[in-house]
């Protein structure tokens, strides 16, 4: 299995309440907003622990208030796409 | 008596070793009953024949049965339980693929319930043909098989405790009418010899096929394992001592008759019936009907654990399982035994005779018997931390009996296909709701609860919206004690929102012990999310109304919990609180996309889950207050849509 960032993802950068984060993915583009949930990964079959990621971007925020229950917002990151993640 | 609890005796006793006469060795017991008319057949009788056969009986049951079951298997137990899936528990870690011959060994294992009920009772009643020539055997046969699956439903805890007695006289009879015989030709004590089976495995045409028939004295083996956490090894092993000693002396009782024979051939007589005096024949017959009846009865009831064990390693669709009596391990699994009935009257009915049934025993247990050696090769190997050329020589002895074995068996398949079909389709099933399971855990989609747990706080509180219950409660699958589907976020907030004094999550885990019984409760906020994560063991029913009623009474108890109503009109009385269960179930939505093989196995699995239990049947909650929802198994985000908004032409209104 290659190097498994996903736990360290999650513990750094996840979360509603924290800054938004950068997200770079591995085909260049750059994704601004929050991760609102996560599937787990098999970790028997060799997975990453996170193997994909709920993600709301900042601009699909465009009402005052917090969508991240409904889970038809947002966009779904697969965790071997991403590149880096940094805090906005 | 040696006693655990609820019945079991696991401790080595005179009651004990009774006992698993009874439960044990009923199908390995009652072989004599066909095996060495098998070996024969319609072949002449000669010294190198019944010699060469008795000498591989003896060593095949010395080999088969005494080393690697007795000896060797027995030590694979955990925590006390025995058979493929408790073997399977224990070693599952160290190969993700040892599901698949698990798979295939509970699959022949439950296939082999259709064929050893028909052959073993056919055979005892065929007797009685001795008696009464023209009796009409089939209709005996079906009615007794037909009892023995309706009586099921009310378990064995009273007539249970006469089967040990019943089997100590079968084994006594058998040790007696084989000794009388043994008097009239002493010299077939020589069959002992491995000579005979080599010379005649070398010199005797074909007599590699008949390894097919020998097989069938070994057949029970694999059922005493999977019985073992009734009885326990001590008792096992000192009751084997006797068992193998009274069915070798009856199979050498049948050989000496066999070569006093003078017309040189069986001629379609059973040595079984030929050694017992006439004036015993009757009540051999009842003996030997008895014994079969006790051989089925294991084997039913071993079936239902399979199945029992199946559903709790996820292996199987949920189906009803009923406790009929408080002996622990005691099922009964409805669909499962009609199912077996009506395959056991099929092969009645279609086989008609037990020489043709012959035909078709014994490939399943080849099968399961190869499976378990694949499986306790890792365990010798990774458990026992046995060095691999040791490990090696084990295996390589037990594949070649069995693979041997198997393949002098394969030629029953030309009678048995059908079997091979259940077999497969019992297979085909466990992989099916194993892969599917896979892929939806893969679509649950968690969050950290820590981030929600103001918002239920505050819902909790808010006077504006209507109670849904004081008590609300939902399962969760997040092994994670501070995450949580999302599904369950939303529907507590979202659909409908959920308002309740105390929200309650309920966790299970499987535990790889077979009795675990277990909990943990995390109040997360105090009096208002409080978490219970039970952990079960595999052959624990989670019964999450009873389980959740325990935890309840016992928080009550330590005044970590009020369950007084609390509605003021309902308080003053002291009523306890209502308690709501909501389900969430996830159907296949038409947005999915998924790939063939996953769509396959999905649909497959949603099919069979229609077919199957009710999450709230098969939690114990049909009784309790619950609701259901119905929500899609993959939830797309919303695509950007391109709609454009067209201003209202005034002048198509007027």
């Amino acid at each position: 299995m290659k190097e498994d960032t996903s736990k360290e993802i999650f513990n750094q950068y996840y979360g509603n309440s924290n800054r938004f984060v950068c997200v770079t993915l591995k085909d260049g583009r750059i994704l601004i907003g929050r991760f609102i949930g996560f599937f787990r990964g098999d970790e028997d079959q060799g997975e990453h622990y996170i193997f994909r990621w709920h993600f709301l971007e900042k601009k699909l925020t465009v009402f005052d208030y917090d969508n991240s229950i409904d889970p038809e917002q947002g966009i779904y990151i697969n965790q071997s796409d991403i590149e880096s993640v940094t805090f906005q | 008596m040696a006693h655990t609890s609820g019945g079991i005796h696991t401790k080595l006793s005179t009651a004990g070793v009774i006992v698993t006469l009874g439960i044990i060795f009923g199908d390995i017991g009652t072989s004599p009953l066909y095996v060495l008319k098998a070996i024969i057949g319609d072949r002449p009788i000669t010294q190198e024949l019944v010699f060469g056969g008795l000498s591989l009986v003896f060593w095949t049951l010395t080999l088969q049965t005494t080393f690697k079951y007795i000896w060797l298997t027995l030590q694979a137990d955990n925590h006390g339980e025995g058979g493929i899936f408790s073997l399977y528990t224990l070693v599952r870690r160290y190969k993700k693929w040892l599901y698949f011959p698990a798979f295939v060994g509970a699959g022949a294992l439950l296939a082999d319930g259709m064929i050893t009920p028909p052959i073993s009772v056919t055979s005892a009643i065929e007797g009685l043909r001795l008696v009464v020539p023209d009796i009409p055997v089939i209709p005996i046969v079906v009615a007794i098989i037909f009892g023995i699956f309706a009586f099921q439903r009310f378990g064995t805890k009273i007539v249970g405790g006469a089967f040990g007695p019943i089997m100590l006289v079968w084994f006594t009879m058998l040790a007696v009418l084989g000794v009388s015989q043994i008097s009239h030709f002493p010299e077939i004590v020589k069959s002992l010899s491995p000579h005979y089976a080599i010379s005649l495995l070398r010199n005797y045409p074909g007599a590699f096929w008949l390894l097919g028939a020998v097989f069938l004295a070994t057949t029970g083996a694999e059922a005493l394992y999977s019985d073992l956490g009734h009885c326990g090894r001590k008792n096992v092993r000192v009751s084997w001592a006797f068992v193998k000693l009274a069915l070798f002396l009856n199979y050498m009782g049948q050989g000496a008759w066999a070569m006093n024979v003078s017309s040189h051939q069986l001629g379609g007589l059973n040595p079984f019936y030929e050694i017992m005096p006439h004036w015993f024949l009757l009540t051999g017959i009842i003996i030997a009907t008895a014994a079969t009846i006790i051989a089925s009865q294991a084997l039913i009831s071993g079936s239902f654990t399979l199945i029992s064990e199946a559903v709790s390693l996820n292996f199987w669709p949920r189906v009803t399982i009923k406790f009929p009596t408080d002996v622990r391990g005691q099922l009964y699994v409805p669909s499962i035994n009609w199912l077996m009935c009506i395959g056991c009257i099929g092969v009645v009915l279609y086989f008609k005779e037990s020489s043709k049934m012959e035909s078709i025993y014994g490939f399943n247990i080849t099968l399961a018997m190869l499976m378990t050696t694949m499986l306790m090769t890792y365990y010798l190997r990774f458990v026992k931390k046995l060095s691999v050329p040791v490990v090696t020589a084990i295996l390589a002895v037990f594949l070649t009996v069995e693979v041997s074995f198997f393949i002098a068996n394969i030629v029953k398949l030309k009678e048995a296909w059908m079997f091979l079909l259940i077999v497969i389709g019992i297979i085909t099933t466990m992989y099916l709701w194993y892969r599917a399971r896979k892929i939806l855990n893969k679509l649950v989609e968690f969050v950290p609860i820590i981030e929600h747990l103001p918002q239920l706080v505050d819902l909790s509180k808010d006077q504006s919206i209507s109670k849904y219950a004081t008590h609300l409660i939902y399962l969760t699958s997040a092994n994670h004690p501070r995450q949580i589907e999302r599904r369950i976020i939303y529907s507590i907030f979202s659909r409908n929102p959920k308002r309740a004094d105390i929200y309650w999550l309920i966790h299970i885990d499987r535990t790889n012990e077979p009795y675990t019984m277990e909990y943990t409760v995390d109040e997360m906020v105090n009096d208002k999310i409080i978490r219970v994560d039970f952990r079960l063991g595999f052959r624990v029913e989670p019964r999450v109304n009873l389980l959740f009623r325990k935890v309840v009474e016992e928080m009550v108890a330590n005044k970590e919990l009020d369950i007084t109503s609390r509605y003021e009109s309902l308080s003053k009385y002291n009523l306890a609180a209502d308690f709501r269960f909501v389900i969430l179930e996830r159907f296949l939505s038409v947005e999915n996309e998924f790939t063939m093989k996953e769509s396959i196995v999905l649909n497959t699995y949603f099919f069979l889950r229609n077919l199957a239990q009710s999450d709230s049947k098969a939690f114990g909650l049909d009784t309790s207050d619950i609701s259901v929802e119905k929500i899609p198994l993959v939830i797309t985000p919303a695509a950007s849509v391109k709609l454009t908004r067209r201003e209202l032409n005034t002048d198509q209104n007027r």
